[in-house]
């Protein structure tokens, strides 16, 4: 072997000169990272991310994601407090039940600021019924806030902070909300699954979205919805429809909707007055508002009588405006939406029913369907949300009128009773959890929106879907309650 | 414990002579040396380093020249060894299994070996590795502890090298420094491992380590060479630095293996090699204590040959060997010269990185006669050192001669002695006055670098006048001066023939005295002590003028004072004289006749010598004579400069008037007074011989040339660099 003949102090100088230049490379940016992590920390499990520097994550309620949102994280912090508090005191167990969505909006997202404040809401409800109320029961549930940013940009750090809980002391085993039906939300719940968490989905409906291990939905899925708005249809006389799609092709809950309808409305009767009628929500926003300034034209030439549009609700107001101004202002029409149309603020609701259109729409849930078909839901669930319920004592002066905080409180009543069912077993982990979803047929969750259990694919079972109209006080009236895709509520 | 069977069994501190306490015979070994031993080595090293210059401590003192130190040795002791310092460098450049000679340095005492030595220990030391042994110690130094000096200096940690190790040396070392406890070879082999790793264990809680503890038994031998500058003795005291320990667990025992299979142990067993060795050292017989010794040399070399197969080490090493001529020196050389044969024309192993420098002020038996016929090397001049050199002359590999390269130190030129008395200068201002002495010194000492030392002393110590007639009246007497201050201080005449003659009892300094009044030695001896080795005895000490000279004559300096000696006896004075003259005539060489008995005080036979030649020769012949018997030796008086010494020769003389007689006569006595550096010190009289050669001239018709030339050269008269025939 050659030999080397460097002087050997210069070699170690240099050695060592190259090792702390290494030490240097390595450390230097992991202090940046650090101090990154540091400075765009904005509580335990809460950080900020993305260029409007929202802060995103998982809170047991000490971190206020939104103003609006205060009151309520304020309430599940003190439960959430008082399960640890109890969990040290009295050896009472607890696990851990997260409510995820996009908690910090734009324009950009579907949901409003009143929805998802809703949506906590009735989360809240089912974990104080689940822990010291009506439905008590063991062990409790610790209620984390999990937000995953404006269109869930930020879904995959949120998601990771909520699998990296499962082996904390939270012990989380069960994520409730998960947003509406988008394939950021779809690709959340599946890493969620794929870490053994069991899922509930609120407010879902794709109807694509099923048959994931430990996932249900408590709403209908959006077949059910089309069938259900199909039926009411008929039912009410109206033959002749078209259809205006969202292409988007994020949007599986547009999808999804217009492909069950054009399935379930034609029949010897009853025709689709043109093909779907479609925009790209996708593109530039000016672009899809004149595609939807050019579709009435088309709508006065096939002179319809149902409009069924299958996109998201805010899309619709824009639709709703150009119908407006439409050439053949000589005719009515009757629009009808799915249960996006629920996102929309009071604002845009009453604008929508100011446009000489009747706008009906297939809700998740609405407080009046106890009085209406009092069959159909848990009276002591329902109770909670009616006038002068606990909900309105709780949270005075925020009108509830989207049923939003119905469905949450469902979803998370849901893994409530699955915790208490597989509390019964080894252990409480999430596939526990997720496999109790499908043990629910004998004991169903009283649930607000209806009677809960679960189909293999994670649809629930029998559920009905009311069909609701905007009113000009920026509400939803219901207007009946009907079975999903078995046909109007009266038929079964 | 100086010789015989003893010799070379004890353990390190009972190491043959080394130390007067343990001529007893107290057998002990390194590992159990009383702790306060560990003490008294860092005393021992301060004391080393602190003042003395190493060199024998009797003749130091003698000479009052303990503590002679220089700042610098790269200027002074290099004058004319300067191509030494080349040689050394380009040796240290060659890549290590290059063959390198083994320089030795040779020249009578104090022609500045020891300060090559320095100058290469702080030119090369703080770049290399380098070691330094001098055997000229107080006590001798065994080859194994010799070994040890060197291995443990060039252990050195030197910045840009890693660490060399001598694993296998040091373990050979062990496993014969005590007399291991068995009762068979089968049960010292089962034993040896456990015994010797005790052994090492003990040594290094006591010492730091194992070599370490021989700077105890042998810490005469590494003190810094005589004239060493500060700078060298920092480096030298960097070198021999102590106290640092082993890795732990790092054990000697590792390197057995290489024991067995060694072509001089029979055992190829490695741990039955180690008992054999051990056997060798304690109950062997002389040929096994050499056995023993050239094993270790064996493993000396190849621990340095393995170091330096490895990356960041140095590509040789520098051992300094000082005064090798020592019964132990020789020793160690011949087994050096004798294992670097070994292994590289015997075994055929690559060359070892060694670059040594010896200095020898003898001529080594091993050679054969001091004539050289027998030795295939004809010494050569430092001034053309080189290794081409080297290679152009060495002879043939097959002898282990191929090895050596003689350099004969040479004395300094008027201009190298006129430059160090100026270096001097920089240390002893109060030499100013004297510089303007330079010829005079290197008349008289030839340009011996000691020697020349000695007399700038002499002129510090005793306080010589600066200029004029007091100073040659002072200088007169220069040898009976004192070297140093104080009353038991030695002369200079003492002091330097006791250096140089060292190891010659009164009566042969006696002897060599009276045969020194011979210009050519070997005559001397032959005429007044015949049947006597002395001849051989000065030449072996590379005492007579270097062969470039035809007649072997005793080096001018000790010359000069042994005939100052002889002088305090007229008798015998006279006696010498009168024989070696009536010798000279029964030869038939009138010259040297006239030369002996102008030296007896006959100046007028001398004068009618000349006069009678005067008209007969050619003017140069007579020149030539004339010259050759003026440079006769005197034993003028103690009194006076040169022209009252001029003035008592006259006397008596009468007046002759300016005939050629007057003339001749005066020139001689005037010339002979001025050949004398002592009765002449400033050359006073050379204007004076230049005029009687121009009177000379007016009495000659003709072939007056040759005189006139000579007037003219006395007139202008400039001092030859090298040859000091004349004055």
């Amino acid at each position: 072997m050659r030999r080397l003949e460097w002087p050997l102090h210069v070699v170690r100088r240099v050695v060592m000169a190259v090792a702390v230049v290494a030490v240097l490379a390595v450390g230097i940016p992991l202090a940046v990272d650090r101090i990154g992590d540091v400075r765009a920390r904005c509580a335990d499990g809460v950080v900020k991310r993305g260029d409007g520097g929202e802060c995103v994550g998982v809170t047991d309620g000490s971190w206020v994601f939104a103003d609006h949102l205060e009151l309520v994280e304020e309430r599940i912090r003190k439960e959430n407090d008082q399960v640890v508090a109890e969990a040290e005191k009295k050896k009472e167990p607890y696990v851990s039940v997260a409510y995820m969505t996009s908690f910090t909006l734009t324009d950009d997202d579907s949901n409003s600021e009143d929805s998802v404040r809703h949506e906590l809401e009735g989360a809240y409800l089912a974990q104080y019924r689940h822990n010291r109320g009506d439905l008590s029961s063991s062990p409790k549930i610790r209620l984390l806030v999990a937000n995953t940013g404006s269109s869930s940009a930020e879904w995959e750090h949120t998601v990771d902070e909520l699998i990296d809980r499962t082996t904390t002391d939270d012990k989380l085993v069960a994520v409730t909300g998960l947003g509406p039906s988008t394939d950021r939300n779809l690709a959340a719940l599946r890493k969620l699954s794929e870490h053994g968490i069991a899922t509930v989905a609120s407010t879902m409906s794709d109807t694509t979205i099923q048959n994931i291990p430990g996932f249900v939905r408590v709403g209908p899925d959006n077949v059910a919805e089309a069938y259900a708005a199909a039926n009411y249809l008929k039912k009410a006389g109206f033959r002749r429809a078209v259809v205006v799609q969202d292409m988007a092709g994020r949007n599986l809950y547009a999808k999804s909707l217009a492909k069950a309808f054009v399935e379930a409305f034609p029949d010897d009767r009853r025709e689709l007055a043109a093909e779907s009628m479609s925009f790209d929500s996708s593109g530039a926003p000016g672009v899809w508002k004149t595609e939807l300034r050019n579709i009435p034209v088309n709508i006065c030439d096939k002179k319809p009588e149902v409009i069924y549009f299958a996109g998201r609700g805010r899309h619709l107001t824009h639709f709703l405006d150009a119908l407006a101004n439409r050439s053949c202002t000589d005719r009515t029409f009757t629009v009808v939406a799915g249960d996006d149309t629920s996102n929309l603020n009071r604002e845009q609701i009453e604008l929508a029913s100011q446009r000489a259109v009747r706008v009906l729409y297939t809700g998740l849930a609405h407080r009046d369907m106890w009085s209406d078909a009092p069959d159909k839901v848990s009276e002591l669930s329902a109770s909670h949300f009616q006038k002068g319920g606990r909900m309105d004592r709780w949270f005075p002066g925020d009108d509830r009128y989207d049923g939003q905080d119905i469905m949450a409180h469902d979803a998370v009543l849901t893994a409530a009773h699955g915790i208490e069912l597989a509390a019964g077993g080894p252990d409480v982990t999430g596939r526990a959890v997720g496999r109790m979803f499908h043990q629910m047929d004998g004991q169903p969750v009283a649930g607000a929106s209806g009677f809960l259990s679960f189909q293999n694919n994670g649809n629930p079972r029998d559920k009905a879907v009311p069909i609701l109209r905007l009113n000009s006080r920026g509400r939803a009236d219901l207007v009946e309650v009907v079975a999903g895709r078995t046909g109007p509520t009266g038929d079964r | 414990m100086t010789s015989g069977t003893r010799e070379g069994r004890g353990t390190v501190a009972a190491a043959g002579p080394c130390r007067s306490g343990d001529r007893g015979g107290h057998l002990r070994s390194v590992a159990h040396q009383p702790p306060q031993k560990q003490r008294r080595l860092s005393y021992l090293r301060d004391k080393l380093f602190c003042v003395v210059p190493w060199k024998s401590v009797g003749v130091a003192e003698a000479t009052g020249e303990l503590g002679r130190m220089t700042e610098s040795g790269v200027g002074i002791g290099l004058r004319g060894r300067r191509a030494v310092v080349s040689l050394v460098d380009e040796c240290l450049e060659q890549p290590p299994t290059a063959e390198r000679p083994v320089t030795i340095l040779l020249g009578p005492r104090g022609s500045g070996a020891s300060e090559v030595h320095s100058t290469l220990m702080e030119r090369f030391g703080p770049e290399h590795p380098f070691a330094y042994v001098n055997f000229a110690g107080e006590h001798a130094l065994l080859p194994r502890y010799g070994l040890a000096l060197l291995a443990r200096q060039l252990e050195r940690k030197l910045p840009r090298y890693r660490r060399s190790h001598f694993p296998r040396l040091t373990l050979g070392l062990l496993a014969s420094d005590h007399e291991l406890r068995m009762t068979s070879l089968a049960q010292g082999r089962r034993t040896i491992r456990r015994e010797l790793e005790e052994f090492q264990e003990q040594a290094e809680a006591r010492h730091g380590d194992y070599l370490a503890a021989f700077f105890e038994v042998a810490a005469g031998a590494v003190g810094a060479p005589e004239g060493a500058s500060t700078a060298a003795v920092a480096v030298l005291r960097d070198a021999v630095r102590i106290g640092r320990r082993r890795m732990p667990g790092v054990k000697f025992t590792a390197g057995a293996s290489w024991y067995g299979e060694h072509r001089l142990i029979r055992s190829s067993d490695p741990w039955e090699a180690l008992v054999e060795l051990n056997l060798w050292r304690h109950g062997g017989d002389a040929a096994d204590g050499e056995r023993l010794d050239r094993v270790l040399f064996s493993a000396f070399l190849a621990d340095l040959r393995r170091n330096t197969a490895r990356s960041f080490t140095p590509r040789s090493y520098l051992l300094l060997l000082d005064n090798c001529h020592t019964e132990y020196g020789r020793r160690f050389v011949d087994l050096l010269i004798r294992a670097r044969h070994d292994d590289t024309v015997v075994a055929d192993l690559p060359c070892d990185p060694l670059t040594v420098v010896a200095s020898s002020n003898r001529w080594l038996p091993r050679w054969g006669t001091t004539t050289g016929e027998a030795w295939p090397w004809r010494p050569r001049v430092p001034d053309r050192a080189s290794l081409p050199d080297w290679s152009e002359h060495r002879p043939t590999r097959d002898s282990d001669d191929t090895w050596w390269y003689p350099l004969r130190l040479r004395d300094l030129n008027l201009d190298e002695v006129r430059v160090r008395i100026e270096l001097e200068l920089r240390h002893h201002p109060d030499l100013a006055p004297f510089t303007r002495l330079a010829p005079f010194v290197h008349r008289l000492t030839h340009g011996l670098p000691r020697a020349v030392h000695q007399v700038l002393d002499t002129f510090r110590y005793s306080g010589a006048p600066a200029d004029g007639p007091e100073q040659d009246r002072w200088l007169r007497t220069l040898p009976d001066r004192t070297l140093r201050e104080g009353e038991s201080a030695p002369t200079l005449a003492d002091a330097a023939l006791d250096h140089l003659l060292q190891g010659l009892d009164e009566g042969r300094r006696r002897t060599l005295a009276e045969c020194a009044a011979a210009r050519d030695l070997s005559v001397g001896v032959r005429v007044l002590s015949p049947g006597d080795t002395l001849f051989g005895e000065i030449r072996a000490r590379w005492l007579l003028l270097g062969p470039e000279t035809v007649t072997p004559a005793l080096h001018p300096w000790p010359r000069r004072l042994l005939l100052w000696r002889l002088a305090r006896r007229p008798d015998d004075w006279d006696t010498v004289h009168e024989l070696l003259a009536e010798h000279f005539r029964t030869e038939g060489r009138p010259v040297q006749e006239m030369y002996h008995r102008l030296a007896w005080g006959r100046i007028d036979e001398v004068t009618g010598y000349l006069i009678d030649r005067f008209p007969v020769v050619p003017a140069a012949q007579w020149i030539s004579e004339f010259g050759a018997i003026t440079a006769a030796p005197n034993r003028f008086g103690s009194a006076g400069g040169p022209l009252e010494l001029l003035a008592e020769l006259g006397a008596g003389a009468g007046d002759r008037g300016l005939g050629a007689e007057s003339v001749i006569r005066e020139l001689v006595t005037a010339r002979w007074v001025w050949s004398d550096p002592l009765a002449d010190p400033g050359m006073r009289l050379t204007d004076l011989i230049a005029d009687g050669f121009n009177q000379l001239s007016r009495l000659r018709r003709n072939d007056v040339v040759a005189l006139f030339n000579e007037a003219e050269r006395y007139r202008h008269w400039r001092h030859p660099l090298t040859s000091t025939s004349e004055g």
